[in-house]
């Protein structure tokens, strides 16, 4: 059979040239721990503190584009005035408020619900939208002082989710409610140019590291493009490790191929070896509805201690899958594992890293423990919270496992991803719906989703197809917004450039 | 040069295998992408000497002609575009999907058969490149079986160092990469990747090979000798695993070679499991040997090396595999021992630096409870003498003990239940008199024990405390 002998092709006879082995780029790399919590977690708070916390945080800032935007501003003659209290709104009288949004949904779940459930002779399967087809939902804007029901035009324009922090303007009406005229959002927040913490951070200690911050310098000096231009950053979400299903093995065994360059001619081996970090961005195990649905109350059989696991509860074989896919990778590159919703870490936000003992394999390649004195270093492979929050190549990122976009996404009728992306950036959260109906943390001193400068990368993983834009704010910032698309569905990688933040999609599939 | 020829007629031909180019390269030890020629190579020869003999599957990687992409990217735009007219406050920055979905290339790499390469090359738009992937005796019906390959090559590679051997087989090297300097060597992968998910659900009762590098019982000859532990247990033939453990010492830490294994390695449960083994094995000769007492010994030792095993220890050293060829008595009564060895193991896991005083009386086997979840609710076995420790004026152990349990039914009745569980407990009384344990295990126990021994004096009770 003769096949036609393109560029690239390795179809010939065994030539003698020598193939040299390539070195892969290296990874500026510095995680931040704005999602850590303590080892020792309380769980007695109150969740209110958090949106107190939340607005006592964003009301300064929408409310000094509020002022700018509605200074003087009349309507019918009538200037619009400040009112500090969602309660000190007056009947009939022009004015603007800032507040946090309140979505009241008949279909939200419901705590009461839960209790009642046990009631129910089939439970209903969870809803994709709490949006109610009959146009049941009500809109509230509240601080520590009231609430007060939102009405108007604008509010059908603009997505509002619970926990989001605006401005309104308007009036409120015989009936109590505010007729709103107007809607300002924070936007996005100052931020800070590229290499700004890294720079500073640099010397690391470690000789190689040294000699990489001193290449940083000399980039800092001459804004050209890097030496090792043309660096990318591999974020893929949804791996889907299964126990009971293998349908993608072979898809996943082409992606660690690729990565390692082993796959393809000597040109493609090139532009992987490019490829200077893997970030997992949630989901690498595939969620097993069996497992779930065997767990009764009526299950006694677990009363019984054993001495290590019961194997009949508890399938290992996803996870052991996943341990071996980064042992064959991190040898050539690090890589960051973020979790997600299926993934062996905690299901409230923010997700704390997942334990490496959970990698037998690839925990080798982990953190190594300080010695006195020295300071902690980020490990070859570094499991991380969720949301990760760090810097890559100067770049602050910002990148989830996808769950507080397919949370925000059931409260709006949009399909559109990548504009909730943007309105959280915008919002200056990117959690807003955490603590309501996205599972959270009871934070005391501090809402770390709050956005206090603005990320150059936000990444989402687990969403349904690729997809990317730039977005810009009032000050010139920009945010490359990317979904990550599910790898088990979709077959697709995102590689990110490291100089201009432009993305290319890596699609791997297997003809049937 | 004529040396992968043999190779591959070997197992193409005569085994019936499929060779992936990465299989060949680590077998080899040759660059990945002369393995690829190789592959080539062969293909052509075979084919033009006798075609149909030899089947191909192609990796190709390109871009897609444009119709292929509208498809993943035109969803977006209309979503886009209505949301951006109906959102004013964000018109300060509109995104630009339009430009950027143009902008994203997509490189597309495709496995496909030989059969179907044709009509794949006339979808992309331009090829950058094509190789073999592999070959096999016969067209693959599905691809996904290329998988096992790379399962098969794990298990080739298991025993070489990722960062010594990847340069070879031409993957990318990283200088930077951080490895933890004293590691204990991780379980060998063999059985972990062998259990890769499997399409039919496993079944996970069925008690998983051990693939961790086992403490060696002092007893044993031949330190070196391979554990083929797993063959011996997927019933691979006795005699195999013989002459192999005899031949193994030869070929040092191959012995991840091993049979594909169903069940993916629980850490803890299999380093157990493999003690148990190492114990049965042991013991036998121990018996022949000496007396009961340095038998015990032994095992102490054993059993430590056992629990640090667990622990996060950075500083273990390798301990070479025990051999593990066994006699068909042996056999017979292994299973006896695992259960007296897991009751002393789950009567003082936490501290196995005390020195263990073997239990008064040995415990029946409880021997199913992991492998049999399900019966073990309802038999009624034989009732396990609480296990007492007496070591340095403090006495621990386990005893069972009733608790009273409330749960709901399915008609939604609460129900209260008592059963029977095992608690430890550690009490700083003195050194309690041999009998002791026998009369508090009396009261301590469940129901059951109470009927077999009849209802012991009230007094008794109030009497012990």
């Amino acid at each position: 059979m003769a096949i036609p002998v393109e560029e690239g092709s390795l179809l010939h006879a065994p030539s003698d040239s020598k193939y040299t082995s390539l070195t892969r780029q290296s990874s500026l790399y510095k995680p931040l721990e704005t999602y850590a919590l303590d080892k020792e977690k309380h769980y007695q708070q109150q969740y209110g503190d958090m949106y107190f916390l939340r607005l006592a945080k964003l009301k300064p800032a929408v409310e000094r584009i509020a002022a700018e935007a509605w200074d003087g501003f009349q309507i019918a003659g009538e200037t619009v005035e400040r009112v500090d209290r969602v309660l000190d709104v007056r009947q009939g009288k022009l004015c603007w408020v800032a507040g946090t949004i309140y979505m009241d949904m008949p279909l939200k779940p419901n705590i009461l619900d839960d209790i009642s459930k046990d009631h129910w002779t089939t439970v209903p399967p969870p809803r994709e939208k709490y949006v109610s087809p009959s146009g049941e939902d009500l809109t509230m804007l509240e601080d520590e002082s009231g609430r007060i029901r939102l009405i108007g035009t604008p509010l059908s324009r603009e997505m509002l989710v619970t926990g989001c922090i605006i401005a309104v303007m308007g009036t409120e009406n015989a009936d109590g409610e505010f007729e709103v005229v107007d809607i300002r959002v924070p936007d996005l927040p100052p931020q800070l140019e590229r290499w700004h913490t890294s720079d500073a951070s640099a010397a690391n200690g470690v000789k190689t590291k040294k000699a990489k911050a001193e290449d940083e310098d000399v980039e800092m000096d001459t804004p050209a493009p890097a030496p090792g231009g043309g660096k990318k950053i591999a974020i893929v979400s949804g791996l889907g490790f299964s126990g009971t299903n293998a349908e993608n093995s072979l898809e996943i065994d082409l992606l660690t191929e690729y990565l390692l360059g082993e796959a393809l001619d000597p040109a493609m081996q090139e532009s992987a070896s490019q490829i200077s970090r893997l970030i997992i961005a949630g989901n690498s195990i595939a969620s097993d509805g069996e497992a779930v649905s065997h767990d009764t109350i009526g299950n006694n059989r677990k009363s019984q201690k054993k001495y290590g696991y019961d194997s009949s509860a508890y399938n290992p074989a996803p996870i052991a899958h996943l341990d071996n896919f980064l042992a064959s990778i991190l040898p050539s590159m690090p890589v960051t594992l973020i979790p997600g919703a299926t993934d062996p870490a905690n299901a409230s936000f923010p997700q704390q890293p997942i334990h490496p003992a959970m990698f037998p394999h690839a925990r080798a390649y982990g953190s190594i423990p300080p010695s006195a004195g020295e300071e902690k270093q980020p490990g070859w492979f570094d499991a991380v919270t969720n949301p990760f929050d760090g810097e890559i190549e100067g770049w602050k990122v910002l990148g989830t496992g996808g769950q507080n976009v397919d949370d925000v996404f059931k409260y709006v009728e949009s399909e559109d991803r990548l504009g909730l992306m943007e309105a959280m950036c915008r919002w200056r959260c990117c959690a807003p719906t955490a603590p309501d109906t996205l599972w959270s943390y009871p934070f005391q001193d501090d809402d770390p989703f709050v956005l206090n400068s603005c990320p150059h990368l936000f990444f989402v993983g687990s969403q349904p197809k690729f997809d990317t834009a730039s977005i810009e704010g009032p000050d010139g910032q920009t945010v490359r917004l990317i979904a990550v698309p599910r790898f088990a569905e979709t077959g697709e990688i995102v590689l990110v450039d490291s100089d201009t933040l432009e993305t290319s999609v890596v699609r791997f599939a297997v003809s049937r | 040069m004529a040396d992968y020829k043999s190779y591959l007629a070997a197992n193409i031909l005569s085994e019936d295998k499929v060779i992936t180019y990465r299989l060949l390269s680590r077998a080899l030890k040759v660059n990945v992408n002369t393995a690829k020629e190789m592959l080539y190579e062969f293909h052509h020869l075979q084919n033009a000497k006798k075609p149909g003999t030899v089947h191909a599957t192609y990796l190709v990687s390109g871009t897609k002609r444009a119709e292929e992409q509208e498809a993943s990217s035109g969803v977006q735009k209309d979503g886009e575009d209505e949301y951006m007219q109906s959102s004013p406050f964000m018109s300060s920055s509109m995104p630009q999907p339009d430009q950027d979905t143009e902008e994203t290339s997509v490189l597309s790499i495709t496995l496909v058969r030989e059969e179907d390469l044709e009509s794949l090359k006339s979808q992309y738009e331009h090829i950058t490149s094509i190789h073999i992937y592999s070959l096999g005796p016969h067209p693959l019906k599905e691809l996904q079986l290329l998988s096992d390959c790379t399962r098969e090559l794990r298990a080739l590679t298991a025993s070489e160092d990722p960062l010594e051997y990847y340069p070879k087989y031409g993957a990318i090297t990283n200088p930077l990469v951080k490895r933890r300097p004293a590691r204990r060597p991780p379980p060998p992968p063999a059985p972990t990747t062998t259990s890769k998910p499997a399409p039919v659900k496993q079944e996970a009762s069925k008690p998983s090979p051990a693939p961790v590098v086992k403490p060696e019982p002092k007893a044993k000859p031949e330190p070196k000798q391979q554990s083929t532990a797993a063959k011996d247990f997927f019933g691979k033939g006795k005699e195999k695993a013989k002459s192999e453990a005899k031949s193994g010492g030869t070929s040092a830490p191959s012995s991840k070679e091993s049979t594909p294994a169903p069940n993916p390695p629980a850490l803890k449960k299999n380093n157990s499991s493999d003690i148990f083994k190492a114990f049965a094995k042991a013991k036998p000769k121990l018996k022949k040997e000496g007396t009961d007492s340095s038998a015990a010994a032994t095992e102490d030792e054993v059993m430590k090396d056992a629990v640090n095993f667990d622990d996060e220890d950075e500083e273990e050293t390798y301990v070479p595999p025990a051999p593990k060829e066994e006699s068909a008595g042996d056999r017979r009564s292994r299973k006896e021992r695992e259960a007296q060895l897991r009751a002393m193991m789950e009567q003082d896991d936490d501290d196995a630096e005390d020195e263990v005083v073997p239990p008064v009386e040995q415990p029946e086997p409880e021997e199913e409870e992991e492998t049999n979840p399900e019966k073990e609710k309802e038999e009624v076995k034989p009732e396990p003498e609480p296990t007492v420790t007496v070591s340095g004026g403090r006495r621990r152990g386990k005893r069972r003990v009733m608790r009273k349990k409330t749960i709901k039914d399915e008609e939604g009745y609460l129900v209260t239940r008592e059963e029977a569980v095992w608690e430890s407990f550690s009490e700083d009384e003195p050194v309690a008199p041999p009998p002791k344990p026998k009369a508090q295990s009396t009261t301590a126990k469940g129901k059951k024990g109470a009927e077999k021994k009849g209802q012991g004096s009230i007094m008794s009770f109030f009497g012990k405390k």
